[in-house]
Order: structure tokens, then C-alpha cells, then sequence
């Protein structure tokens, strides 16, 4: 079974998107800011990571900064993940068709 | 050197003088008789050599004069004295043929073996007279000029010193010629503008240049009115005399100018103001787009996937009523989205943030996408076609083509029938891709073909089509910043075709 990170600030979102998901049989880990999010990719070692770009505090771009930086480092990350945006570029539908069709 | 009296008391002499003088000398005795007359006298009055002698001198005086003449003569004679005659008067002779003229004559007396007699040097001034008078005549036709213009006019010397003022500037000022002459002129200049004026006037007059300078000049009434004062340098025979002047008074033009200014500056304020508030209201309408559209969209993507979950937790055989509504509540969210996307979508474009982003992509399957893309709006039995010829792969905006075709496919997807076949067809050469989107669908009206890309313009024949008017507008302002052009061929009933054509460009 896939693990699934999902970084999102409104919780609404984060839970439907996150029923969806386990819905679809994925695993589900949330959180709901970009720096508990960089812990659990690090703790957890997720398949995907679904982020939210427009975040207070570390948002999405940082979080994929960081991210890469900590893989080129080797710390304990998942040594390849794919990571999706959310919300503010395409549309939520579109998103979801493209990334349940990346399996 | 002292004269020698013997040579005039020598006949011969005496005589050379008497004939050749060029004034008319007349001796005349204590009887009033013409002892002797020179040539020069005879030629001037008109007479035959010595056919004056013996008359008396008052035959050459007008006649209504002669009888004073004779009263003067013989006061002359009893005091005697060399001095011109008729002092400060203007004298007047008789030639024979009765023509008066002036004179001027100048007496001397002696005595000749007891006889007295009297010696009259007379000399034709018609001449000067007439000359005097032609002066006279000038000036007072100049001051005549001078004081009826409707300008105030002023005579300089080259001393700098007025010497004349017409009585237009007596009227305005008020004053008297006596207080205006010399620098007297400068009196009634409003102290604030007198130094200015003076060095304008003293620069002017060193350098003998003309000038022009406005001041405040104080009127009869007291009231300090703006005027303006011309002056130029005056020459006689190529000799620098002073300078001559003229003033008029422009405080009316002045304050309408002025008023005209104030009236324009104010003007140009509002429209500055309007304009600002203009920019303003377009900030915030760009910035009420760019919240609306994100602030919209977090609440839309809830109720998009809670209606998907809501499906997905719905038994398999439930009622149709509810399925119907999930779907009537998607294909709304759908709706509300791309309203969203236009609008946000425009409003960078209109901003100037639009860029074109470059993607390899393969023709055929981007063109199975899009068609997947538009499968959920597709009425009953509709159909889209796909045909493609050329190479597959090109450089091209991805997202841009993608909303582009998107949004033609919609259209032809809205505006055709059930059933009915729609056929998008790709091809690239050498130097280009085309695109063409052809449907069967209702058409666009002949007369409304030039508005299409327009914003928010719609045709009369989309009657409760849902649309925003903005597609066809995003969709040539993204083929223009591709570098390409968009043109269609569409009539009433029977459908319309898109063309897209743009510029290949080359891998690097």
C-alpha cells in the first residue's frame, strides 16, 4: 500500500482529500503546516506528498526546497518521491484525475 | 583784425559790394524816397533798373500796411539806430505785380551832406517760412496722431529723459505733462515692479535695444492696472536721438489669461484626480479578481470533493433524484471554476503577467487529452473527432493551447445539437501548426462575426447558453502572445469553423 503525505492548512480540504484518497486504498498521513510536514516526510517516508503551495510560514515552495536539499544530503528521506501541488495551480478536479491515473 | 572804414567810403568799393550782394539793399531819405537800389532788390521786387529811384519805400509794402510803415519810418528817423526791423513781428513785402512775401530786414542809418539817411537790408524768407510752417504742420499733425491713439505714447531722449507723453497717457495717469517728462514717468509704477522696469529700461538704453516690459502702472482712479511698454531706439540720418514708446493697457487680457490659466490648472487637476481614482478602482478591481478567484476556490474544491465523497458513500443502487442532484452540483461547481479561471486569467493578461511557457509535447495524445477534458459537458450521442497529419512532437505553450482547444471544443460542444459530429483536426509543416475546430452547430450572425472577441460580448442567437463572454477573448489574446492568429468562417444554421494557426518553433 501507498503512503500518501498531504500538507494543507484548511482542514476541510485535508480531510476530503485525505477520505479520497484512503478511499481509493491509499495510507493517509496529514499535516497541517509545512513544517510538520517536513517531519513526518522525514519520520515517514511517504510515497507522495500532496502540497499545498499557499501556506503561512513555510509554504510549498520551501517545503520542495527543503525537501530536495534533504535527499541530497541522503537523510532518511524516501530515496524517490513524486510531489503534486494543490490548489492554486490547476484545478482540484484536474488534480486529483491526473494524480489517481499516476498509478 | 580791425576793418578799414575808408574802403566802404571808396566809390568803387562801396559800389562792388552794393551790386553783387545777394540781399536787396534799398537807401531811403527822411522823405520816405528811394535814393538808391542795388540789383539784387530790383530782381526781387520785380522792377526795372532804376526805376525805383525817387519813389517812395512804401510801394513796396502791402498797402493795407503802408500807412504804419509811414508812422514807423518817420519814429526811424528821429531815433535812428541799426537794429532788424519789426522785432518778433512777421513782416511782409509788395512786388510790382502786387504778390506779397514775407521778408526779413535788418536798418542802419547815415548822414550824407546833412541828409539822413536810412539803409534797409531786406531778404526773401518765403522759403523758411514755408519750411517753418511744413514743420509746424508735421508736428502738430503728429501730436494731433499722437494724442488721439488709443495708445499711450512716449517720446525719450537719448539721456534717457521723456521729453513727450501723448494725452491718452495724461488721461490714464491723471496727471499733468510737467509731472510726466523727465523721470517723472516712473512715478507711478507699483513699487514692487519699479526695479525690475528700471534695469529692463537702463539695460535697454545702454545697449540700444528695443525692449518690451509689463508692470502695474497707477491709473487716474488709484487703481494699479498692468500695462505694457514697448520701446525702440529712435536714429535721425543714422544719429541715435533716444527712443520712442508705446504702452496699452492689458490688465483685462492679463486677468482673463490668468483666469483662463487657473481655470485650465484646475481642469487638468480634476482629470489627474478622475484619473487616479480610475487607477484605483482598477487596483481593487484587480485585486477583488485575484481574491475572489483564490479565496473562491478553497470553498469550491470542498464542495466539489465532499459531493464525490457523498457519491462515493451513496449505496450502489440509490435513488436517481440524488444522483441527479450530485451531478447538477458538479457540473455548477465546474461552471463557477472556469468563470473563476476566465476571469483570473484575463485580468493577467491585462496586467501584462501572462508569459509564454514552452513544452514539448506530442500532438496526438495532447489532442485524446483535451477531448477527454471536455468528455463531462458532451451532450447525448455528440462525437469529436480527431484527425492529425505532420510531425507529432513540437514546442509549444501547453497550458495555453490546452484552454485554447478547451475552449473551442466547449464552444461547439454548447452550441451544437444532440448527435451531432464535431471534428478537430492538427497538421504541421514546415514552418507551422494549424488547428481547425469545425462544428454544425447554430453559427454566429454575419453582423456580430467582427465583436466575437470582444469582451463579454455574446451573439443574440446564444439564448440561455451559459457563458461569460470572455472565452473567445482569452483564447486570441494567448494565440497573439504565441505569435500566431485566429480566424474563423461561421454561418447562421449551418456552423463554424475555428482556424489557429501558429509559428513552429524550433527544438533547441
Amino acid at each position: 500500500m501507498k503512503t500518501v503525505l498531504i500538507i494543507e492548512d484548511n482542514l476541510e480540504i485535508r480531510e476530503n482529500t485525505a477520505e479520497i484518497l484512503e478511499l481509493a486504498g491509499f495510507k493517509v498521513i496529514n499535516a497541517e503546516n509545512g513544517k510538520v510536514g517536513l517531519t513526518m516526510a522525514e519520520r515517514s517516508k511517504p510515497d507522495i506528498i500532496l502540497c499545498d503551495i499557499m501556506m503561512p510560514e513555510v509554504n510549498g515552495y520551501e517545503v520542495i526546497r527543503e525537501l530536495k536539499m534533504a535527499t541530497g544530503t541522503g537523510k532518511t528521506l524516501p530515496a524517490k518521491f513524486d510531489f503534486l501541488s494543490l490548489v492554486a495551480r490547476a484545478s482540484y478536479k484536474n488534480l486529483l484525475f491526473q494524480f489517481l491515473h499516476l498509478f | 583784425m580791425e576793418q578799414k572804414p575808408i574802403s566802404l567810403e571808396n566809390e568803387a568799393g562801396f559800389r562792388v559790394l552794393f551790386e553783387c550782394a545777394t540781399i536787396s539793399i534799398l537807401v531811403v531819405n527822411e522823405q520816405g524816397n528811394i535814393e538808391l537800389v542795388n540789383p539784387c532788390a530790383e530782381t526781387l521786387f520785380g522792377y526795372q533798373p532804376a526805376e525805383l529811384i525817387g519813389t517812395p519805400i512804401e510801394v513796396l509794402i502791402p498797402e493795407n500796411l503802408r500807412s504804419r510803415h509811414t508812422h514807423h519810418r518817420k519814429d526811424y528817423f528821429e531815433r535812428p539806430k541799426a537794429r532788424p526791423m519789426g522785432l518778433g513781428m512777421e513782416l511782409y513785402a509788395r512786388k510790382k505785380d502786387g504778390q506779397i512775401f514775407p521778408v526779413a530786414i535788418s536798418l542802419g542809418h547815415y548822414e550824407l551832406a546833412g541828409e539822413k539817411l536810412a539803409v534797409a537790408f531786406v531778404s526773401d524768407i518765403t522759403d523758411q517760412v514755408r519750411a517753418k510752417k511744413l514743420v509746424a504742420e508735421r508736428e502738430a499733425w503728429f501730436r494731433n496722431m499722437a494724442d488721439n491713439s488709443p495708445v499711450m505714447i512716449w517720446v525719450s531722449g537719448s539721456d534717457k529723459n521723456w521729453t513727450y507723453v501723448n494725452n491718452t497717457w495724461l488721461n490714464y495717469t491723471g496727471r499733468v505733462i510737467e509731472n510726466e517728462l523727465g523721470t517723472g514717468w516712473a512715478d507711478g509704477i507699483h513699487a514692487d515692479d519699479l526695479d525690475r522696469c528700471l534695469l529692463i529700461y537702463n539695460e535697454a538704453f545702454d545697449a540700444r535695444q528695443a525692449f518690451v516690459m509689463e508692470y502695474r502702472l497707477r491709473r487716474a482712479d488709484g487703481q494699479y492696472r498692468w500695462i505694457q511698454n514697448v520701446g525702440k531706439p529712435t536714429y535721425i540720418d543714422n544719429v541715435y536721438t533716444g527712443y520712442i514708446g508705446s504702452c496699452s493697457d492689458i490688465h483685462d487680457q492679463k486677468r482673463a489669461t490668468s483666469e483662463l490659466e487657473e481655470l485650465v490648472r484646475k481642469r487638468t487637476n480634476e482629470l489627474y484626480e478622475a484619473l487616479d481614482r480610475e487607477k484605483e478602482m482598477n487596483e481593487m478591481k484587480s485585486r477583488f479578481v485575484s481574491m475572489a478567484s483564490h479565496e473562491f476556490r478553497t470553498p469550491l474544491s470542498i464542495v466539489l470533493s465532499s459531493t464525490t465523497l457523498i457519491e462515493q458513500y451513496g449505496s450502489p443502487n440509490q435513488d436517481e433524484r440524488i444522483q441527479k442532484h450530485i451531478a447538477r452540483i458538479k457540473s455548477s461547481v465546474a461552471n463557477l471554476t472556469t468563470i473563476l479561471n476566465d476571469f483570473l486569467s484575463l485580468d493577467k493578461l491585462e496586467q501584462g503577467k501572462v508569459e509564454v511557457e514552452l513544452d514539448r509535447i506530442t500532438i496526438p495524445e495532447f489532442m485524446k487529452e483535451v477531448v477527454e477534458d471536455v468528455q463531462t459537458v458532451k451532450k447525448n450521442g455528440q462525437l469529436v473527432n480527431i484527425e492529425h497529419q505532420g510531425d507529432d512532437k513540437v514546442l509549444l505553450d501547453q497550458k495555453k493551447l490546452r484552454y485554447i482547444l478547451v475552449n473551442l471544443l466547449s464552444n461547439s460542444i454548447k452550441y451544437s445539437s444532440d448527435e451531432a459530429k464535431i471534428r478537430v483536426s492538427s497538421h504541421v509543416n514546415q514552418n507551422e501548426i494549424l488547428i481547425s475546430v469545425k462544428d454544425n452547430g447554430i453559427g454566429i450572425p454575419d453582423e456580430e462575426q467582427k465583436f466575437m472577441y470582444n469582451k463579454f460580448f455574446r451573439a443574440r442567437n446564444t439564448g440561455n447558453v451559459q457563458g461569460t463572454g470572455l472565452g473567445l477573448t482569452i483564447v486570441k489574446r494567448y494565440v497573439d502572445l504565441m505569435g500566431g492568429d485566429v480566424s474563423f468562417v461561421s454561418k447562421v444554421g449551418v456552423g463554424t469553423t475555428f482556424n489557429i494557426r501558429l509559428p513552429k518553433i524550433a527544438a533547441l
